[in-house]
């Protein structure tokens, strides 16, 4: 028996612009066990919630056209309903200044385990919980 | 010293053979008429007027010499011309004209015949000379002009004259003593005039070598920019993959989905470098070296698409009218054709919708075409668009990542095969490139 996936029954939404890195998230993170919506960029990521999406934990690149990562933190935190939801930013350009309101910060390429890691941390129970 | 001209007076006929001049009256006539009362005190106020204007600018005096001239010899027109340097070339251009004259300041004739003053030095008129060009781009009645040439050391360095539009009005020896004081003044004027211009073109030059030199900087570090963000996305797929190959060791379908994005990672980050090579090399004016084969190109369109989509998504459509079409080329260097071509669509057309990859083929050529919907690229970004490093206005601002060397390297291929690229961009249609090479690129174009 193996132990039971840390990722089953939770819900990441992925904004990166590149398809690449998108499905190369898809599947590190299903091959744990979560449930994966991608984004092409801030303004979809937006739409997405606006669906009443509610995912656990939001993986966001920066740097992406049309609403890049930065506008995107800013549309989040003036939603009340979705401020809550942790971001963890994985990008090249990053730092915590443009990063307001994200709980850490990957910089690309990150390594594996430790997206894992806190992919998982954010996503326990005291940390963030969709209704 | 100076030259009147008449242009109903009977003298040397020799002076008709050597140019435009229709009537000379020599000095000696000039001297012959009564001549008024010297007028030393207007032209004394004139000359400290004049002093004073060129100390506010050489343009104001020289403005100043045209008015007095035309006051103190009571013409009806009068004007100033003074040679510089254009492109290379003398030229005599009018600086100032006054009265009723023509209004045509601003343009430059070579100097010589049809110029009043070129006129005057190619009859060697140490003394004086006119030319009757005045009175008739004037479209006046023909009048009596007198032209006083002035010099800088032996050099022909402009004319100051004046002009009566009425057959009755003659000048006299007060306007010409009048007029040499006044020339005399607007050699100076002239050489202020244009050592101030002069200074003018080196400031702005500087200004401008500046301006560009900043631009490229700013050009190379944005490009640098964009390279190392671009080369990070294959790098962060490919190492996330392995080590997810390396997590799921033990299932077979993980393993592979994992193995074919580290290729196709590598493959994107290789073609990179390739493509930045290349560029440099176009930049320095060489030619993309090909390694020419028979090949199919709709096979080599069909693996462009393959690869794409393991990139970019199921985006991409093959329109193939040609079926097999067989030929010589570099079949790597058109799938990279291909793949610029497809990303550039991917990342500045409509998102989402379906880009569309044609294959058409002629008797001499086949034509590869790439083609997504969205806005239409502008005119002017139209224009810069096949420039290395340069990225359009629309480009930029779209916020996609691009280094602006991919149309480069699309039209430097295009043509290493003897073809040709063309853009075609409409509202409401979208964009459309063509890529067009020969059969056999092996064969003289």
């Amino acid at each position: 028996m193996s132990a039971p996936l840390p990722g089953l029954g939770k819900l990441i939404l992925v904004v990166d612009d590149e398809y690449l890195i998108r499905e190369t998230l898809r599947d590190a993170l299903e091959a744990d066990g979560y449930d994966v919506v991608t984004a092409q960029n801030g303004k979809e990521g937006l739409g997405r919630l606006g669906e009443s999406l509610r995912p656990n934990l939001i993986l966001l690149d920066m740097m992406m056209p049309i609403m890049g990562g930065q506008e995107f933190l800013q549309g989040l935190a003036q939603r009340p309903d979705l401020a809550p939801i942790p971001v963890l930013v994985v990008s090249a350009t990053a730092d915590t200044k443009n990063t307001p309101g994200a709980k850490a910060i990957l910089k690309k390429p990150p390594d594996l385990d430790q997206l894992l890691w806190m992919v998982f941390k954010y996503t326990q129970k005291d940390q963030y919980s969709p209704s | 010293m100076s030259l009147g001209i008449q242009p109903s007076s009977q003298n040397d006929p020799s002076f008709f053979a050597r140019g435009p001049l229709e009537r000379i009256v020599k000095m000696e006539e000039l001297h012959r008429r009564l001549g008024r009362s010297p007028n030393y005190r207007g032209e004394n106020d004139a000359l400290r007027l004049l002093a004073k204007l060129l100390s506010d600018s050489p343009q104001a005096a020289l403005q100043g010499l045209a008015d007095q001239a035309l006051k103190l010899c009571r013409a009806e027109s009068a004007g100033i011309g003074i040679t510089e340097i254009c492109d290379g070339k003398n030229v005599f251009r009018w600086h100032a004209v006054s009265g009723n004259s023509p209004p045509h300041p601003e343009s430059a004739t070579p100097p010589g015949f049809g110029s009043a003053c070129g006129s005057a030095w190619a009859y060697e008129a140490q003394a004086t000379g006119a030319s009757h060009s005045i009175l008739r781009e004037r479209k006046a009645a023909p009048g009596e002009a007198l032209l006083v040439p002035f010099f800088r050391g032996a050099q022909e360095a402009g004319a100051l004259w004046v002009a009566h539009h009425n057959a009755n009005k003659r000048f006299d020896r007060e306007d010409q003593r009048i007029m040499e004081s006044l020339a005399a003044f607007a050699s100076g004027v002239a050489q202020s005039y244009l050592r101030e211009e002069a200074a003018d073109l080196a400031r702005r030059r500087q200004e401008e070598v500046v301006s560009l030199l900043e631009s490229e900087k700013e050009l190379r570090e944005k490009f640098v920019t964009a390279l190392t963000h671009d080369l990070r996305t294959p790098l962060t797929s490919a190492k996330m993959s392995a080590q997810l190959l390396a997590r799921k060791a033990g299932e077979p379908e993980a393993v592979l989905r994992s193995a074919a994005r580290i290729s196709a990672s590598v493959d994107r980050a290789e073609r990179m470098v390739r493509d930045l090579l290349d560029a440099n090399r176009l930049k320095a004016g060489e030619g993309i070296p090909l390694s020419i084969e028979a090949c199919r190109l709709d096979e080599v369109v069909n693996h462009s698409v393959k690869e794409l989509t393991a990139l970019n998504g199921e985006r991409f459509e093959f329109v193939n009218e040609a079926h097999e079409t067989e030929g010589y080329w570099d079949h790597e260097a058109l799938s990279r054709v291909i793949d610029n071509l497809a990303s550039n669509a991917v990342k500045y057309g409509a998102p989402g919708k379906t880009i569309t990859i044609g294959l058409v083929k002629q008797q001499h050529y086949a034509e590869i075409s790439v083609h997504n919907e969205g806005d239409a690229i502008s005119i002017d970004d139209q224009k810069s668009l096949f420039k290395s490093y340069r990225r359009t206005d629309s480009a930029v601002s779209s916020g996609q990542k691009g280094w602006g060397i991919g149309l480069v390297l699309v039209k430097g291929i295009a043509e290493a095969h003897g073809g040709s690229v063309r853009l075609e961009s409409f509202p409401e249609r979208g964009t459309t490139v063509y890529v067009r090479v020969p059969l056999d690129c092996r064969l003289p174009s």
